[in-house]
């Protein structure tokens, strides 16, 4: 493989990793923090896109603000979603995961009905190439991987040094010991439940200022973060972090070697393989 | 001196099996109380039901003459009661730091500078250790975090379950002569035990549960002459 | 905490008896459309009804249409390729699945909550990958075509569809019968013991993961079936059709028919499948409309609708006098 061919799908593969990152990220979280698997992650990602969509395309707001609106929005929707269709079935994890099902399908459908089947493309804030080494890069990409780095830190920052973290880490580890100290465990479902859709909605912002946005661009990303967390450690965020970028990179190159379809069963395969074997993946504690 | 603490008539129950049966008991301001008894008494229970983790089937707890038994545990350490759960239950993935600012979670920050000197003055080794993780202390050490831990809360009451568990006797002493130090600042204490020797050797009353129920009550000084008490639970 | 006593059960008796004998008079009153229909809902109960086993344990499994296509290719195969009779490869489809199921249960059944579910999902794509991928003996993303029907048995030759259709409500009817009177067995107690708390029934002497691995290849072995009367029903078959959605929507055909009973998942399956047809107008909307429903029974009717006829008459009041353990996953 010659140097130029495997720098840029090297390159492609870390964007698309940190995409990944992002939306794993916000998957792990949810699990490892309030124990769910949240099926309509896919479709947070999806009402991401679509709302930086509507508005930077359709009502020209800054692309900048329309990004932190389009997160905040979506973030919002989880809480609600968080306080009042989970919260009142929070021990019953089989009627939880309906729920999520429940609403990730709703979701698809609103946006169906609303801005209707087809793609929507966001226009280019930054246009043109930066070329280096024989590689390629869009500005576009590069400004997600940015983006996406800084949303990372940001989160280790949020989760190791606020007080809010610390209780997310506490009710995570001891739930019962964390309530008697204050640490409860409904404001951190909230929370927690919050910023993984704002996670996923960031990955879907930035995926669709890259791509395309349209109703059903949630379901594979998500099926792939399934398999991401359980590679990284379900619950781990660097184990999110890494499975993430290992994905990406697997994507990137199994893709140009040996065709999507190949590549997308490669990932299923590793998964399977480490639930059986590894089941708490690279990262994950016990 | 006025009530800390009362509870009266305590009934728990886990589903349909009762762990706790009418239990009433009432703890002095600055005082240390003890529940001893066997394995399955009972007594974890009511510290339980006391933080709130817990609810009871009936009865009433009263904290400084309000009723606590219907509140959130965050509610109920926001009021001045500090858990120190059985085995501990240290945070084990954080650091020890941090285990400290879980404990002081519902204070603002302004106030706990002297709390946090006052709890290094108690267990000097945590100082040392600040940035280890939790888990990886020693059985002993995460007793002194939990203790801190507690600390940190500001309590006026420190609910201790069995620190005693698991240690060796040298520390048990340490435990002991801390939870001493500790109540001399003014903390109520009250202290569940299978290990009836510490128990009596800090509490000024003791309590005895029996399958949920209190089966004698008295000052520590007295019950250390009474028959029973001396055959079951002091081994003599 | 098997919720059936004899007393209650004469109600819902005599409705079955009655719904029955509708059924079997149905091809002589509605049009070959909706025989359709009913084969389909036939088939989807059967699929939910085997599901449902694995729920009540607490084990969501993802992977049922994965061995509804084993079934469904493997009897296909042996008839079109080896010229074997479907009354013979219908079994052969069953095993096939029990014997995959088996194989597949001993690693993964060890698992519980989302870790089985992941790996019963991954376990799907890959079926399904490999099912796409290889066109020689798969006949690749189209599928195959010309499935010959099932061969005669005397005057029945299955040109018409009412062959196929008391065909499949027979084997229906066999599901649920072997279901219920397994859920009455001493199994079924030990499987809703293990779905309330596998932790409390190991330490009771349960042999948890024999259950376990007893529950899934029976499952598994009905979804084989339906597979196979499946491929030679509709003669033609192509892996898509046993992907995601339907692992979702048999998930769904449970939880809103209600899994405190065998009959729960079947009713859910057959109004599921059966509504969509009635409203075809408002198809755009309907997954919409069934998303909604699907959350005002999760949080309102969480017995599913099985458990109307019991909430109406106010013998269910709380969610935790709803007789399953469906609540409660690993």
């Amino acid at each position: 493989m010659e140097l130029t061919f495997f720098l840029q799908t090297l390159i492609n593969g870390i964007q698309i990793g940190f995409l990944y990152v992002l939306m794993a990220l916000g998957l792990t979280l949810i699990f490892g923090i309030m124990h769910l698997i949240n099926f309509a992650h896919g479709q947070l990602y999806m009402l991401g896109g679509f709302f930086l969509w509507w508005l930077f395309a359709i009502h020209h707001v800054n692309y900048v603000l329309a990004i932190l609106l389009a997160v905040i929005i979506v973030a919002a929707i989880g809480f609600i979603v968080e306080r009042f269709l989970l919260r009142p079935i929070r021990d019953q994890e089989l009627y939880v995961m309906c729920m999520t099902i429940a609403l990730g399908q709703f979701f698809e459908f609103g946006a169906r009905t609303v801005w209707g089947p087809l793609d929507k493309a966001i226009p280019p804030i930054i246009p043109g190439i930066i070329k280096f080494a024989g590689v390629a890069i869009t500005y576009k990409r590069l400004m997600a991987v940015v983006v996406g780095i800084a949303l990372v830190i940001g989160l280790y920052l949020f989760i190791q040094r606020t007080k809010a973290g610390l209780a997310m880490r506490a009710v995570e580890q001891d739930p019962e010991v964390a309530t008697t100290y204050g640490m409860g465990i409904n404001r951190t479902y909230a929370l927690v439940f919050s910023l993984g859709a704002l996670l996923a909605a960031a990955s879907g912002a930035l995926m669709g200022t890259i791509m395309v946005v349209n109703p059903v661009m949630g379901t594979a990303p998500m099926l792939k973060s399934f398999m991401i967390i359980i590679l990284g450690g379900m619950g781990s965020i660097p184990g999110a972090i890494a499975g993430g970028l290992i994905v990406g990179l697997m994507d990137s190159f199994f893709s140009s070697l040996f065709g999507i379809d190949i590549a997308y069963i490669f990932v299923f395969v590793v998964a399977f393989t480490f639930i059986i074997f590894r089941p708490r993946g690279l990262f994950g504690r016990g | 001196m006025s009530t800390l603490l009362e509870l009266k008539n305590i009934t728990v129950h886990y589903g349909m099996a009762e762990a706790v049966r009418s239990v009433s008991l009432a703890l002095a301001e600055g005082e240390i109380i003890t529940l001893i008894g066997a394995n399955g008494a009972g007594k974890s229970t009511i510290l339980k039901t006391i933080s709130g983790v817990k609810k009871p089937t009936t009865g009433e707890i009263w904290f400084r003459g309000e009723r606590i038994d219907k509140l959130s545990p965050e509610k109920i350490v926001a009021r001045g009661i500090a858990h120190v759960p059985e085995r501990r239950r240290i945070f084990p993935y954080m650091s020890v730091n941090d285990n400290l600012k879980a404990g002081a979670y519902l204070r603002k920050d302004s106030e706990i500078g002297p709390d946090l000197e006052n709890v290094f003055h108690h267990f000097s080794l945590l100082k040392q250790r600040l940035g280890q993780m939790a888990g990886t202390l020693s059985g002993g050490e995460q007793q002194m975090l939990a203790m801190a831990r507690g600390l940190m809360a500001g309590p006026s009451l420190m609910l201790l379950d069995e620190p005693s568990l698991g240690l060796a006797p040298l520390l048990v002493m340490e435990v002991g002569n801390i939870a001493t130090e500790i109540n001399k600042q003014g903390v109520g204490i009250i202290l569940v035990e299978q290990n009836a020797g510490m128990a009596f050797r800090l509490a000024q009353k003791a309590y005895v549960l029996e399958t949920g129920s209190i089966v004698l009550e008295g000052d520590t000084a007295e019950l250390l002459n009474d028959q029973r008490v001396k055959e079951k639970y002091l081994g003599i | 905490m098997v919720s059936t006593k004899l007393r209650s059960n004469m109600g819902p008796l005599i409705t079955i008896a009655a719904l029955l004998i509708v059924l079997l008079v149905m091809p002589t009153l509605v049009s070959s459309y909706w025989i359709h229909v009913l084969i389909l809902m036939f088939l989807y109960g059967i699929l939910a009804v085997s599901l449902r086993q694995m729920l009540i344990l607490g084990q969501v499994s993802f992977a049922h249409p994965a061995f509804m296509a084993i079934g469904a290719y493997t009897s296909t195969m042996l008839v079109m390729n080896l010229g074997l009779p479907f009354w013979f490869t219908i079994f052969l489809a069953g095993f096939a699945s029990g014997i995959v199921a088996f194989l597949l249960g001993l690693p993964v059944l060890r698992l519980t909550g989302p870790y089985f579910f992941l790996a019963t999902f991954a376990f799907l794509e890959v079926v399904r990958m490999i099912l796409t991928h290889y066109y020689v003996p798969f006949g690749g993303p189209m599928g195959i075509y010309n499935i010959p029907p099932p061969n005669p048995i005397g005057p029945i030759n299955f040109s018409s569809i009412s062959h196929f259709y008391y065909l499949i409500l027979i084997v229906f009817v066999i599901t649920l019968l072997f279901f219920y009177s397994l859920e009455r067995s001493r199994f079924g107690q030990s499987w809703h013991a293990i779905g309330q708390s596998h932790v409390l029934a190991e330490s009771l002497g349960v042999n948890v993961m024999g259950y376990r691995v007893l529950a899934f290849v029976i499952a598994c072995f009905f979804a084989g079936i339906a597979g196979a009367c499946y491929a030679h029903y509709m003669t033609h078959m192509s892996p898509m059709e046993f992907g995601l959605t339907l692992s979702v929507d048999c998930i769904v055909w449970a939880v809103v028919g209600g899994m405190g009973s065998v009959f729960g998942p079947a009713v859910g399956a057959g109004i599921l499948t059966f509504i969509p047809q009635v409203f075809k107008s408002t198809a755009e909307y309907e997954a919409g409309l069934s998303a909604v429903i699907f959350i005002i029974i999760i949080l309102f009717l969480p017995g599913g609708l099985i458990s109307l006829p019991q909430v109406i008459s106010g013998r269910i009041k709380k969610r935790e006098d709803i007789v399953t353990s469906g609540g409660k996953v690993g």
